[in-house]
């Protein structure tokens, strides 16, 4: 018999483990921080792990040190690892991996920025997360630090961008360009038309999610603020969640919940993939298509009120199950609405790939091999199109994936023009694995009945296949009904950093916003609007119906 | 001096519908997508919004672009010099360069070098149709051109500057697939960054003007037929003019912005393909 990736772990680490948890396809290794980098250098080197994201957490109050997690995945095997080193809260510091896997550049520095702990050898030691006037030495994801701590304004801080190499100017993409209006920073340096380097700052409206949940909500709660964690594919994040407390408590969801959430999520799948079809078109200027793409995605998003009552924001998990079903008596209309997106989709992506110059545009456009997929951990429709062949749908079953077949799509051209077809192809598998879940759909009820409080302290990971690729979830159970650990990886995390490898010699400006595109960057800009008054320096939000009157209103005083 | 009064008020007529035909276009492309559109005058009611916003840069060379544009306006209806028309609508392109240089935003320089670019290359494959037409008509003078067509009709080497020309249009109007100086998507608008309030206007109303000149340009000059005079004949061009607009429009609607070396690539190719083989037949009196 074959030894698994289990022995295989464990073989490697056995001498300097200090504890080892072993759960169903999941294993948590206790190793001393001196270890780090030789433990990383083995698992991705050796053994051929993908890593995920690295976590911190504030675990002083349980044994007196702060915690780092390094996660890594085995695609092939069903498995998944977690190295988790202690730091002493008197010498917060850890040897940085980000030399080994570039990937890991953003998570160290928002450990940094968020628990405090120092990555020691960082190539990039700048802020990440926090604003650049939030005060030295105070660390929001701390037990310590209130969720709702202000710091008092100052003024005179700046971001601290790269230098432009010489002879080339700065150009910013964002915050809020045309084509991205989000609020994330590109900043490329251009020799006339060439693109010879970029920088990036983004965050700019980080929420503290991972902060509310883990001291304001209940278990409960905390899948509606999931859904919110991104305005396309908010439902990916809330299954995400509850599938990750459901491990970690050991409960078992009914299969007609199971269906639901594959169905919510390949729903969502086909309208954020349209989405985005119709918004590269329109990056390229060709806006006829843009609005076809998008008339088209319309009948989905009427589907998706039509079962849920909204258009986004779904509201249907739990843990333990869906709130609602799919009503048996409205299942004949969405095969209907099926079928016909399903030929529309068909038609008008022939449309495009018959187009020479869009063609022209996006072939041999934003390259990215697969070994720098590898390094850099790019996610989804990215990795797939770079011939890297990782689909969290099959390689780690979860909801009703392992009842439907569908295909995953892996195309080698490792440019623009393959993301976009691996999303045309991966659009009519979505519209594929909806039919036969309507079809196939079991009886019975779709949420099991948690009486008591989830037990504290047990720790579980799950991942989700978003449209962008693998959303990463990390949960430990805590007290008083809530998490005390609560981690979100959105696939964004890993792809847009990828960007700026795609950025070869010969790029031109013309093609960093369709490259820029092409990774689908999702940053999240669903905060509120806040009013600062400047002379006094006091803010105010607004409230939903404020808003609403203040938008009905126009731009008249 | 009637014909002086003529042409002004040709002129006049032409500067104050500019906006309309842009509202059409716009109209056009709304339909192609799907969409409602804004109604017809919309570009009214914007260039009245912009010349009531705060102008930030104020600068002389908006008024200087639409002022080229309008004086080529009256040489075309004046049926005057090919050569001074040529030279007046490098000069409205010139003034744009110059702004979006003296800007200093990086956008707007991109644009603006963007701009040099496309008319260096954009701007022959035009002349060249003329030429081929001056050769003919042996006189620069637009009104011995139409003459001339008008008596001897359609012939190869016409067919070859017209083709020359429709396609150097699109260029010409700031259309896509070429419209890389503005480039929205890429630039944030690229050599109009900058501009606000009246001089976007200016320029906004520059751009309709020179858009609708060139649909006019063509309908007049080069395809005059079928012949006719007075205020049928102003009809009748205008009528062309349109159809030639909402070809413009539906070609920008089918197609994604180039890269500039692809236009530039695509130019090259007409310049040798269609205005070069147009002078030669011209030469040789087909």
């Amino acid at each position: 018999m074959a030894i698994t990736v289990e022995q295989q772990v464990l073989e490697r680490f056995k001498d300097k483990a200090t504890n080892v948890k072993s759960l169903p396809n999941r294993l948590f290794i206790d190793l001393p921080r001196e270890y780090v980098k030789e433990a990383v250098q083995t698992i991705f080197n050796e053994l051929g792990a993908r890593y995920q994201i690295s976590v911190g957490t504030d675990a002083r109050p349980l044994h007196g040190n702060f915690e780092i997690l390094h996660f890594f995945a085995f695609d092939k095997n069903n498995f998944r690892v977690a190295l988790r080193f202690k730091v002493p809260p008197d010498d917060p510091k850890i040897d940085s991996i980000t030399s080994i896997i570039p990937g890991a550049n953003w998570a160290e520095r928002e450990f940094r920025d968020f628990i405090g702990v120092e990555p020691v050898g960082h190539p990039d030691p700048r802020r990440l997360v926090l604003p650049d006037d939030w005060p030295e030495g105070v660390h929001p994801l701390r037990k310590e630090v209130p969720y709702n701590y202000q710091p008092p304004a100052t003024t005179g801080c700046e971001f601290k961008f790269k230098e432009p190499p010489p002879g080339a100017t700065a150009l910013p993409i964002g915050p809020f360009f045309p084509v991205l209006e989000e609020p994330i920073q590109f900043r490329l340096f251009i020799e006339g038309e060439n693109v010879v380097g970029a920088d990036h700052r983004g965050f700019y409206v980080h929420r503290g999610i991972e902060k509310l949940g883990e001291s304001q909500l209940t278990y409960n709660q905390i899948p509606f603020l999931a859904e919110r964690i991104c305005g396309i594919c908010g439902f990916t994040h809330s299954v995400c969640y509850c599938e990750t407390v459901e491990g970690a408590a050991g409960i078992e969801v009914p299969l007609p919940a199971k269906y639901v959430r594959s169905y919510c999520l390949e729903m969502e799948r086909v309208h954020s993939h349209l989405l985005w079809l119709g918004l590269a078109c329109h990056i390229l200027g060709f806006d006829t298509l843009f609005m076809q793409f998008w008339r088209i995605r319309e009948p989905i998003m009427w589907m998706a009120e039509r079962i849920t009552g909204n258009r986004k924001n779904y509201g249907m998990n739990l843990v333990g199950g869906t709130r609602r079903n799919i009503p048996e008596e409205i299942r004949e209309e969405l095969l209907r609405v099926i079928d016909q997106t399903e030929k529309e989709t068909l038609e008008l992506s022939k449309t495009l790939l018959n187009d020479s110059a869009f063609i022209a545009r996006t072939k041999e456009v934003g390259i990215l091999t697969p070994e720098e997929v590898r390094l850099t951990g790019a996610l989804g429709p990215t990795a797939r199109a770079s011939g890297v062949d990782i689909d969290v749908r099959r390689d780690f079953p979860y909801a009703a994936y392992p009842y439907l077949k569908f295909d995953v799509i892996v195309l080698n051209g490792c440019d623009v023009l393959s993301r976009a077809l691996v999303r045309v192809y991966e659009t009519i598998e979505s519209l594929k694995m909806m039919r036969q879940i309507l079809k196939e759909f079991p009886d019975g009820p779709t949420m099991v009945k948690i009486e008591e409080e989830l037990p504290p302290y047990r720790e579980f990971m799950s991942a989700t296949e978003s449209p962008r690729g693998e959303d990463f979830h990390y949960v430990m159970l805590g007290e008083n009904n809530r998490p005390y650990r609560w981690k979100v990886r959105a696939p964004s995390y890993m792809n847009i950093p990828s960007v700026f490898w795609m950025f070869k010699p010969g790029t031109t400006i013309a093609d960093a916003p369709i490259t820029i595109g092409s990774v689908d960057p999702c940053i999240s800009c669903t905060e509120r609007f806040e009013i600062v008054d400047r002379s006094t320096g006091e803010s105010k939000f607004l409230s939903q119906k404020e808003m609403y009157e203040i938008s009905r209103r126009g731009g008249r005083k | 001096m009637m014909n002086y009064l003529q042409a002004g008020i040709i002129t006049v007529l032409c500067i104050l519908s500019a906006p309309l035909f842009d509202g059409i276009m716009r109209k056009w492309r709304a339909r192609i997508h799907s969409r409602m559109g804004p109604p017809i005058y919309q570009t009214y009611l914007d260039l009245l919004k912009l010349f009531g916003k705060e102008d930030i840069t104020r600068s002389p060379l908006s008024v200087l672009y639409i002022s080229c544009i309008a004086t080529a306006t009256f040489i075309l209806s004046l049926k005057g010099d090919l050569i001074t028309f040529i030279y007046l609508l490098t000069a409205s392109s010139v003034c744009l360069v110059l702004y979006s240089l003296l800007m200093g935003n990086p956008f707007a320089v991109v644009g603006g070098s963007r701009e040099v670019m496309m008319f260096v290359i954009v701007e022959p494959v035009m002349a060249a149709a003329f030429l081929s037409y001056a050769i003919k008509a042996q006189s620069f003078l637009m009104s011995h051109i139409i003459a001339w067509s008008n008596i001897y009709g359609i012939n190869i080497s016409s067919i070859f500057a017209i083709i020359a020309m429709l396609l150097a249009m699109q260029a010409q109007m700031g259309k896509l697939p070429f419209d890389l100086a503005e480039a929205e998507q890429e630039l944030v608008g690229g050599v109009f960054m900058e501009a606000s309030g009246s001089t976007l206007a200016l320029f906004k109303w520059g751009l309709a003007l020179r858009q609708f000149l060139i649909a006019y340009l063509i309908a007049f000059v080069f395809i005059p037929w079928p012949t006719s005079t007075g205020i049928s004949l102003f009809v009748l061009t205008l009528i062309k003019a349109l159809i030639i607009l909402l070809c413009a429009v539906t070609v920008e609607a089918v197609f994604p912005r180039l890269r500039i070396d692809q236009a530039l690539g695509f130019y090259a190719r007409v310049l040798v393909a269609a205005s070069f083989m147009a002078i030669a037949f011209s030469t040789m009196g087909v």
